[in-house]
């Protein structure tokens, strides 16, 4: 291993790779052996100027959309591709999973697999010997790893994988969406192994599950469309990055057409000021039609739209009603429910408890908000239905009602069991023994 | 252009070099490659020996039987024909099968960080087995014909490192262009199957007029095929053919360095193109 310098083990400066489209294979030959290096190509940027310097000993997040570069920025690391221009310095060996089984022969058993991997890596037989009992042990695939790799089940063989590469000593290692396929046993026990080795080994870990990138990497970096967009702590860099998704999605997908672009964080902002409406297209409501709810939104403190939620937040719920007809008590309600439809919680209430208010006469449009703050509920999607009513509290008629009228995501940084959160504090007494 | 000569030398070097770092790894993987090939037939490593008495059988019945070749040399044609097939075989198959090395190894080259120079190595590590098993066949067929073994046959290990370095050279260059250019492939094939009959394999070189048979020595297998024969029927030094010799490691570290150099460009662009 060469001696990193400045405590860096992977450093990256103006890295771009570009993927040449050629027509044929045969312009791309023609090309690689021409002598004054004549273009016969069209480019594409998979990554455009991406600079970063990763110290050693921490666990790196990076996220982005498909398409934004991530896998090809780990396999310029890893040294499977060459970048276009740039450059990657790379200190120590890396270990990578970078795709299901990738290396692993099918024809063969697992063991064979496991002492070839060892032996690409750089260890002779002998060393492979010594580890063996330990990957295995690791892997947990039972008699299996007698079996070629074909018979095995996707998860196997990322165990089998995983396995290796933990074991064979990385000074870097690098892990792209593998552990998606593991059971959440499995999963726990990468994580748990992951915590372990990163003292001794910097890891770079591609995902897209949030709560991991929260609960276990110290930094993040966010891929847009080949750029770096920002890198930082995880915790900001997936509020944005979550925002981001919910507003952007329709975008991604047409990254030839735009040669140039400002950076995402701009866009976010501008996004927040745009109050959209939520969609009402699909959504299903019903009701006697004698009120009607024109729309009905979440705000934040400012005025914004809120789409991501977080616990605590100052949240504002805003009907824009339009009644037909004069009601005698109106009601306003919502619900939210969580991504299965269970309704985790509902209010409902008199407008105004003076019912013959100026606001009723049929045709205007009000407006009624309902203010609060956010719950300390799980991570996940949550959707708000809302109606309006006519009549007491314990029994009345609905005037309109729209079923899951917009989504909103919750996001909360500690993963956990069951719906709601609380604050707790956790105390240790001991009483010593005589 | 002394710089870039330079370069291309030390790029040479580094690239001939890793084979040897990876002695390992080329070691392990050509265990694979026969592994992969015989393990799972019934006979296994019997099929090594079944394939080339076969062919020895056709040959010999076709030309020594059938169309009763006579003698040469005065050793049976059968004889005299399989140290020639010997190192044709040897080398045909290494050029053959490298070929494709590259294009029918993705989940080596795209996935992972591999050397994927090693491959025509693995290929020619591997086919020793076959060859063993051929120059076996070939000394038993000279002690049953009373012809005797000398020390000349020691040559042989000089005239296989030739066919090594020719084959890799080829192989190399072959084998990276097969990448963009699928039909290479074929040519090669179609090449090897020419090659086969326009070299002095089955047939002698002096039935040929003089001057056909200066044309003939161009061909740098034939330096290797006489020399073969040479080893164990004419009992000939390597050194009487010394201009043959300069020729052929001529040709042969020019193919080496250009297979190698054209090898080392167009790497770097195998994930991409696979």
């Amino acid at each position: 291993m060469k001696e990193s310098c400045n405590g860096n083990v992977v450093k990256v400066a103006g890295l771009s790779k570009s993927y040449k489209l050629y027509d044929s294979s045969k312009d791309r030959l023609k090309e690689a052996l021409h002598p004054f290096k004549k273009k016969y190509y069209k480019e594409f940027y998979a990554l455009r100027d991406v600079s970063f310097e990763l110290p050693k000993g921490q666990v790196y997040g990076i996220i982005g959309f498909n398409g934004s570069g991530k896998s090809t920025l780990l396999k310029i690391i890893c040294g499977v591709t060459k970048p276009t221009s740039g450059e990657v310095e790379v200190w120590g060996r890396v270990s990578a999973l970078l795709e299901l089984g990738a290396g692993f022969n099918p024809e063969f058993t697992g063991r064979q697999n496991v002492f070839f991997s060892g032996i690409l890596a750089g260890f002779s037989r002998s060393e492979m010997k010594l580890r063996y009992n330990d990957i295995i042990a690791f892997a947990d695939i039972g008699d299996f790893v007698e079996q070629p790799v074909k018979s095995y089940s996707s998860g196997m063989v990322m165990r089998l994988a995983f396995s290796v590469a933990i074991h064979i000593d990385p000074d870097i290692l690098v892990i792209d969406e593998a552990l998606a396929v593991g059971d959440a046993k499995f999963r726990h026990k990468c994580m748990a192994r992951i915590r372990v080795i990163k003292d001794k080994c910097t890891i770079l870990f591609v995902s897209h599950d949030m709560s991991a990138i929260l609960s276990l990497c110290d930094r993040a970096l966010w891929l847009d469309r080949g750029k770096l967009v920002m890198s930082g702590e995880p915790k900001e860099i997936a509020r944005l990055y979550t925002e981001a998704t919910y507003e952007g999605t329709e975008k991604v997908f047409d990254r030839q057409a735009e040669p140039e672009r400002e950076t995402l964080t701009t866009e976010i902002s501008k996004l927040a000021s745009e109050s959209t409406l939520p969609e009402e297209a699909s959504v299903d409501s019903f009701g006697t039609g004698k009120a009607k709810i024109i729309s009905s939104r979440l705000v934040g403190v400012n005025g914004e739209i809120k789409k991501n939620v977080f616990c605590g937040d100052q949240l504002s719920l805003i009907f824009s009603l339009q009644l037909k007809e004069g009601l005698k008590h109106p009601i306003v309600g919502f619900g939210v429910a969580d991504r299965l439809g269970l309704m985790v919680m509902g209010f409902h209430d008199l407008i105004s408890s003076e019912p013959e208010l100026e606001l009723f006469i049929p045709g205007n449009v009000i407006e009624v908000k309902y203010s609060f703050v956010w719950p300390d509920l799980n991570s996940g999607t949550y959707a708000f239905t809302v109606a309006i009513a006519d009549g007491i509290l314990e029994d009345h008629k609905q005037e309109h009602w729209i079923h899951e009228a917009f989504v909103v995501n919750c996001i909360r940084e500690k993963p956990l069991h069951g719906m709601f959160g609380m604050e707790y504090s956790l105390d240790l007494h001991q009483t010593l023994k005589e | 252009m002394i710089i870039e000569l330079r370069g291309l030398y030390r790029a040479f070097f580094e690239f001939v070099r890793l084979l040897f770092d990876r002695r390992q790894l080329i070691w392990e993987m050509a265990r694979r490659d026969l592994v992969q090939k015989y393990v799972g037939s019934r006979v296994g490593l019997l099929w090594t020996v079944i394939h080339p008495l076969s062919l020895i059988f056709i040959f010999w019945f076709v030309f020594g039987f059938g169309l009763k070749h006579k003698p040469v040399a005065n050793v049976p044609f059968s004889a005299w024909l399989t140290a020639g097939m010997a190192a044709w075989f040897s080398f045909s198959g290494i050029v053959a099968e490298s070929t494709g090395v590259i294009v029918s190894n993705p989940h080596l080259i795209k996935k992972i960080n591999f050397p994927s120079q090693i491959l025509p190595v693995v290929k020619i590590v591997s086919s020793m087995v076959n060859h063993l098993v051929f120059l076996i066949l070939l000394v038993i067929l000279l002690l049953v014909n009373g012809v005797p073994i000398t020390f000349f046959a020691l040559q042989i290990i000089y005239y296989y490192c030739c066919l090594v370095f020719l084959a890799l050279g080829i192989s190399w260059l072959t084998s990276a262009i097969n990448v963009f250019f699928r039909d290479v492939c074929q040519i090669v094939q179609l090449v090897l199957q020419i090659m086969f009959w326009a070299t002095p394999i089955i047939w002698d070189i002096k039935i040929m007029p003089e001057k056909v048979q200066m044309f003939l020595r161009l061909n740098p297998i034939h330096y290797i095929i006489r020399g073969y024969r040479e080893s164990f029927i004419y009992y000939r030094p390597f050194w009487l053919h010394l201009w043959g010799g300069i020729y052929f490691w001529c040709v042969t570290l020019f193919l080496l360095i250009v297979g190698a150099l054209v090898f080392r460009r167009l790497k770097g662009h195998f994930p991409d193109v696979l």
